[in-house]
């Protein structure tokens, strides 16, 4: 439960302390293309960067408590807020000091996760097919444990299936949380709460058959209002290819859906790292998200895509297909003002976080970008129940 | 009940006479540079400058009757920042204005010192104890050379001890008051006031030591401050106003004993501006 009323907000900020703020920082680089958007979740600063870690083409969960399993790489929001209580955003600040650029356009996000592509995985013109299910068999160490072939992160949210019965305490369409062991092996969370306290299912049996996890969206059921952008992680050589195909699962649980629009890749000078590849001037680009299917309003899970077409990367560049759900967004006018809105009031909306948001802001530059331009934001955050 | 429980109740606080005004003004004489942060604490004016005088390194704390005053303690009610507002003749005070909470500063970190200096913590954050939050600024109060970098040793808001990444320091000279990570356009600078901290920290609870890396010239103070509001004044002349319950419903809580103060991303050098502003706090039952 959030606010029931402005007094309610005010009793809940005043005599119950729950508000929150939160400063960051990050350093833009390098100089950025005009027209495009980009990522800031690689620039140093405050929270520090991520590289996007993981294995190719694998799920890479990511939340406030992990991260992206090796830097914490979201805005810090002070956690699940507890019981019944929901967490929103009451207001925000940014700013941007640049040479040239302005006017911006930043977009407050909570990244679900992401695939990474790495090495022929961006050089090749075939189809990749991403990894979101590992078959696996359970046994007992401190609780049930489960054993399957890749690296999963912590934190990732799952469901189980089975081709006869699954290990006790474990049901079907159900959430579970996956607590890291090794990189082949996990136990698992009944809850979110769990999964953060490491308080995990215990071991029975392993059940009988074939089991199969398949990963979820971490905080917005059947991925409802999620989006889907490739942004650079370590720019490749040069390049430029088209997605020239795609399945998806939508947040309506329809498998084979395609993205649209036959969008173009960012050739060398828009493919740098940070840059949403298929946003910018040209024809053909899209920005920040990819243009899903007639009809759709959300995305569950990615299995393949195809870069083809155009000029095949070369080179051995990072790009990871990241997953995101769009909050708020802000304009930034003009160098060194300090733009704000008041989300209660003047745009009344009250985004709520969700308990593991990931928050990340995205940029997007009428103009280049100077490097080494600093954005700072303050985020007020407020909860209830 | 402590706290406001309703919009009622606040506008109640007025009409019962619980509110207090207090305007300040500022008239620096230090020179800066457009798109640094500059702590206009030091500055001359009213409230009086503070000067980051103390044992070196040994952490201290600022008189909050010597900032932008709030009046007498008021717990067990509780206060909070009502209004805000800033004015300005001068276009070199443009920009963005962060009003904080100063908890604890540690005085005369030598910039030329290569060794590792290590602080003495007889003295504790008095707000925010945990340190949840709480923020470091480096400000300039000798003028440094420009060039250098330094990591600190830190504890957070958790009690573990962590090391910052580096930080780098202006390319140029840095003047009193300004803040010596925060020239624009330097790679590897931290990207605002503050300084960076570890993976996943949101705060500091208090500082261990401080080693620089190149020698950077100059004192510095590291100066533990959280973040309370912002205004920003967007031309000359015209005030810039705001009401923290109607117009940014965040109402920033005031603790008895805090040093507020404001810092500025200035548009251009601050030296002989003036900026002119008030405060006005209210407080529940």
């Amino acid at each position: 439960m959030g606010f029931t009323s402005l007094d309610d907000l005010v009793t809940q900020i005043s005599a119950n302390g729950k508000y929150l703020r939160r400063d960051s920082a990050k350093l833009t680089s390098p100089v950025h293309t005009a027209g495009g958007w980009h990522s800031t979740m690689g620039l140093a600063g405050n929270p520090v960067a991520s590289t996007f870690p993981g294995t190719s083409l694998l799920w890479q969960g990511c939340d406030e408590n992990t991260g992206d399993g090796t830097n914490l790489l979201g805005i810090n929001n002070g956690g699940a807020p507890g019981g019944t209580a929901t967490k929103h955003i009451l207001n925000v600040g940014a700013s941007i000091v640049a040479a040239a650029g302005a006017p911006w356009q930043l977009k407050l996000v909570d990244l679900q996760g992401y695939y990474r592509l790495a090495t022929t995985d961006v050089t090749g013109t075939g189809s990749r097919t991403l990894i979101n299910t590992n078959t696996f068999t359970a046994s007992s160490s401190s609780g049930l444990l489960l054993t399957f072939t890749n690296d999963f992160a912590s934190g990732t949210k799952v469901r189980f299936t089975t081709t006869t019965t699954l290990p006790t305490g474990l049901s079907l369409a159900t959430d579970y949380w996956l607590v890291r062991v090794s990189s082949t092996t996990a136990r698992v969370a009944t809850s979110y709460a769990n999964y953060v306290a490491g308080t995990v299912v215990a071991y029975t049996d392993g059940g009988t058959g074939t089991h199969t996890l398949t990963i979820q969206m971490p905080r917005y059921a059947n991925g409802v209002g999620c989006q889907a952008a490739f942004v650079v992680g370590t720019a490749p050589t040069a390049g430029g290819p088209n997605l020239s195909a795609s399945s998806y699962t939508n947040s309506a649980g329809t498998a084979g859906r395609a993205f649209t629009g036959s969008p173009t890749m960012g050739a060398a000078a828009d493919a740098y790292a940070g840059r949403v590849l298929h946003s910018g001037n040209a024809a053909g680009r899209y920005g920040p998200f990819l243009p899903l299917a007639g009809g759709d309003t959300g995305i569950a899970s990615v299995q393949s895509f195809t870069w083809s077409g155009g000029v095949a990367y070369t080179g051995s560049g990072v790009v990871a297909l990241c997953i995101m759900r769009p909050l708020l967004d802000i304009s930034v006018p003009v160098t060194g003002m300090w733009s704000e809105r008041d989300l209660v009031n003047q745009l009344p909306s009250l985004p709520k976080v969700e308990d593991g948001a990931c928050l990340v802001w995205m940029l997007f530059g009428t103009g280049a970008t100077t490097t080494a331009s600093p954005i700072t934001s303050a985020i007020d955050f407020g909860w209830g129940g | 009940m402590a706290g406001f429980g309703t919009v009622g109740a606040w506008a109640d606080a007025y009409a019962a006479g619980r509110e207090h005004f207090c305007s300040f003004r500022k008239v620096p004489s230090q020179a800066t540079v457009a798109g640094w942060w500059v702590d206009l604490s030091m500055t001359s004016g009213n409230p009086v400058p503070n000067y980051y005088a103390a044992s070196p390194l040994e952490a201290a704390v600022l008189d909050g009757e010597r900032g932008i005053f709030h009046g007498a303690d008021k717990s067990p009610s509780v206060m909070h920042l009502a209004k805000l507002g800033l004015v300005t003749p001068t276009a070199g005070f443009v920009g963005r204005y962060m009003l904080l909470d100063y908890l604890l500063y540690y005085p005369f970190v030598d910039g030329d010192d290569l060794d590792v200096q290590t602080m003495v913590n007889d003295v504790a954050l008095p707000r925010y104890e945990d340190g949840a939050g709480v923020q470091v600024m480096a400000v300039c109060v000798a003028p440094s050379t420009g060039g250098g970098s330094f990591t600190f040793t830190y504890v957070n808001q958790d009690g573990v001890t962590r090391t910052s990444p580096t930080q780098v320091c202006s390319t140029t000279a840095s003047g009193i008051t300004s803040i010596v990570t925060s020239q624009q356009a330097v790679a590897g600078m931290p990207g605002g006031p503050f300084l960076a901290l570890a993976s996943g920290d949101t705060g500091v609870r208090s500082i261990v030591s401080v080693r620089h890396l190149v020698a950077n010239g100059g004192l510095v103070s590291l100066v533990l401050v959280r973040p309370l509001a912002d205004l920003a004044i967007r031309e000359i002349n015209t005030m810039a106003e705001r009401h923290f319950l109607i117009q940014h419903p965040a109402p920033p809580r005031i603790y008895d004993g805090a040093y507020l103060g404001l810092i500025v991303n200035c548009a251009a050098t601050i030296a002989a501006a003036t900026l002119a502003g008030f405060c006005t706090f209210v407080w529940s039952e």
